[in-house]
């Protein structure tokens, strides 16, 4: 007698600290099978509601790793179904195998539930913010019973197992969306472009499942090609349509016209006219390389971003001298654009303001440290120059949290 | 005071009225998760012919940040009444502003007895 009470007095003590601690839907369903089984019942299924028509998924019997699926009889108004419909829990005392039958809709299961006959089943429904999520299902053989203290017992771990299975499906169910989403916003795999070398780096901040921020494009064929890179503003998922609006208008704007200030400014329209107060900053560059990559045509346009710079092959670092607006601010801004030549050797550089922004212990990051870097990488190369600077940054913030950092290099020639 | 109200990281909003002008004296970091404050604060003073919002002191701004003054500055318009933005010599907010060209859509004044000479 004593022994049960204690029992009971442990399961109650350890449920709210073994349910509350996972968002993991299956270490959630764990933690419910090694908090019951075996010391409150040899055999213990959680059956689920799939979102088929009568579907079920049961996890659980004497394994606690086993999952099986079935479908319940609409009509039947016993057993497990009637649990699941009206949330009443069901004890069956030595059950008959009818009432099994009810309770627990697969035949290997049922085996299994079975061979520990005579047996108390008792059925419970998981109700967890109002509705009933599933039921659990428990079972104790020969020379136990449920008593009334152990039914009460089990209606409350029951309405803890609820809660913790619930929250663990939304979380998981956010995560699924976050993941879908950030996947279609994953940068881009960078083309092979003939006679021209690009580089790309992007680090995220590290912030938990932040979405939206920086992003970059390329896109085109043969000798013309547009590089975009972007700083969307705020985080979370309006800022991830945010993205992939703006990155699906550059490029349908680009099919139409690949001068990056016409882009920007069909970027800008489409912006302004679809939100009232978030603004993206792009800077949009246009490749063109010769034939055998000596030479090439860049054409550049920014939105209230910082302009790109050239890290030419003697050494001297140029930023381009271009500014316009951010897009989504005003209607009708128009864009400035201008034309330089690079040659093989040189390296333009498009980067985000999470570089120069960067907070280190003696501030900034600042323009003036990332020029001297560059100067240093004079030759170097796209994907060289994409490393070097992130590598500094990274060095430079010694652990400390940072906004989105992307870079986009080009050069030409192979 | 506690150590808490001094600490410059922690947001503030300072509400001061002068007549039909309200001034707004922001402290610590505008970004994502205080801007919504900004944003209530703003619409709370929407009935002022002018709102003087005094970023000069504050330690950063975030595109969540400035996404508020472009929202209010047009709502603002759209009323009739008048959003200036108080900079003085603040990097944290000069720098965005002007990269973004945001200079050249919102009022914009040094100090608030220049915002106040011009309102007047």
């Amino acid at each position: 007698m004593l022994g049960r009470a204690r029992l009971r007095a442990d399961l109650a003590g350890e449920l709210t600290a073994e349910l509350s601690g996972s968002l993991n839907l299956r270490r959630t369903r764990l933690r419910i099978f090694g908090l019951l089984q075996p010391r409150f019942a040899e055999w213990v299924m959680l059956a689920l509601p799939d979102g088929r028509p009568g579907g079920v998924v049961l996890h659980g019997g004497t394994d606690a790793r086993v999952t099986s699926t079935a479908t319940l009889d609409p009509d039947q108004d016993s057993g497990l179904g009637r649990v699941l419909r009206t949330g009443v829990t069901a004890l069956f005392r030595s059950a008959t195998d009818a009432e099994l039958d009810q309770t627990v809709p697969h035949p290997a299961l049922r085996a299994a539930a079975a061979g520990l006959f005579p047996a108390d089943v008792l059925a419970l429904a998981l109700v967890a913010r109002g509705a009933t999520i599933g039921a659990l299902v428990v079972l104790r053989g020969p020379g136990r019973r449920f008593e009334a203290e152990d039914v009460a017992l089990a209606e409350q771990i029951a309405g803890r197992a609820a809660m913790a299975l619930d929250s663990a499906r939304i979380y998981e169910e956010r995560s699924h969306v976050a993941s879908v989403l950030q996947a279609g916003l994953r940068p881009p795999t960078l083309p092979s472009i003939p006679d021209a070398r690009v580089s790309a780096r992007f680090r995220a901040a590290a912030e938990h499942m932040e979405i939206g921020g920086d992003f970059y494009d390329v896109h085109g064929s043969g000798d013309d090609w547009l590089l975009t890179l972007g700083d969307v503003c705020g985080k979370g998922v309006e800022a991830a349509v945010l993205t992939g609006r703006t990155r699906q208008s550059i490029r349908t704007a680009a099919y139409f016209d690949r001068s990056p200030a016409k882009v920007l400014e069909a970027l800008n329209s489409v912006l302004y006219d679809a939100d009232s107060e978030r603004f993206v900053t792009v800077v949009c560059a246009r490749l063109r390389p010769e034939p055998g990559g000596e030479h090439a045509t860049v054409d550049l346009a920014v939105a209230g971003h910082p302009s790109p710079l050239i890290v030419r092959a003697g050494g001297e670092v140029e930023q381009v001298e271009i500014t316009g607006m951010a897009t989504g601010i005003l209607p009708g801004v128009r864009y400035k654009e201008v034309s330089v030549r690079i040659q093989r050797g040189d390296t333009l550089l498009m980067f985000t303001d999470g570089v120069d922004e960067a907070r280190g212990e003696d501030g900034y990051y600042g323009m003036d440290r990332l020029l001297r870097l560059l100067s240093a990488y004079a030759g170097a190369g796209p994907e060289i120059v994409c490393e070097a600077v992130e590598q500094d940054v990274v060095e430079y913030l010694d652990g400390r949290t940072h906004d989105d950092i992307a870079l986009l290099a080009l050069a030409c020639g192979r | 005071m506690t150590a808490e109200s001094t600490d410059p990281a922690v947001f503030a909003i300072a509400r001061e009225n002068r007549g039909s002008t309200a001034i707004l004296r922001l402290r610590g970091d505008l970004d994502m998760l205080t801007a919504p404050i900004l944003d209530e604060a703003l619409s709370a003073a929407s009935d002022c012919a002018t709102v003087l919002l005094d970023v000069s002191t504050v330690g950063f701004v975030g595109s969540s940040g400035l996404s508020q003054f472009v929202k209010h500055h047009r709502l603002s318009a759209e009323r009739g009444t008048r959003l200036v933005v108080v900079t003085g010599t603040n990097r944290v907010v000069l720098r965005p502003l002007t990269l973004l060209q945001l200079d050249l859509v919102l009022n914009l004044a040094d100090t608030i007895e220049d915002a106040l000479a011009v309102t007047s």
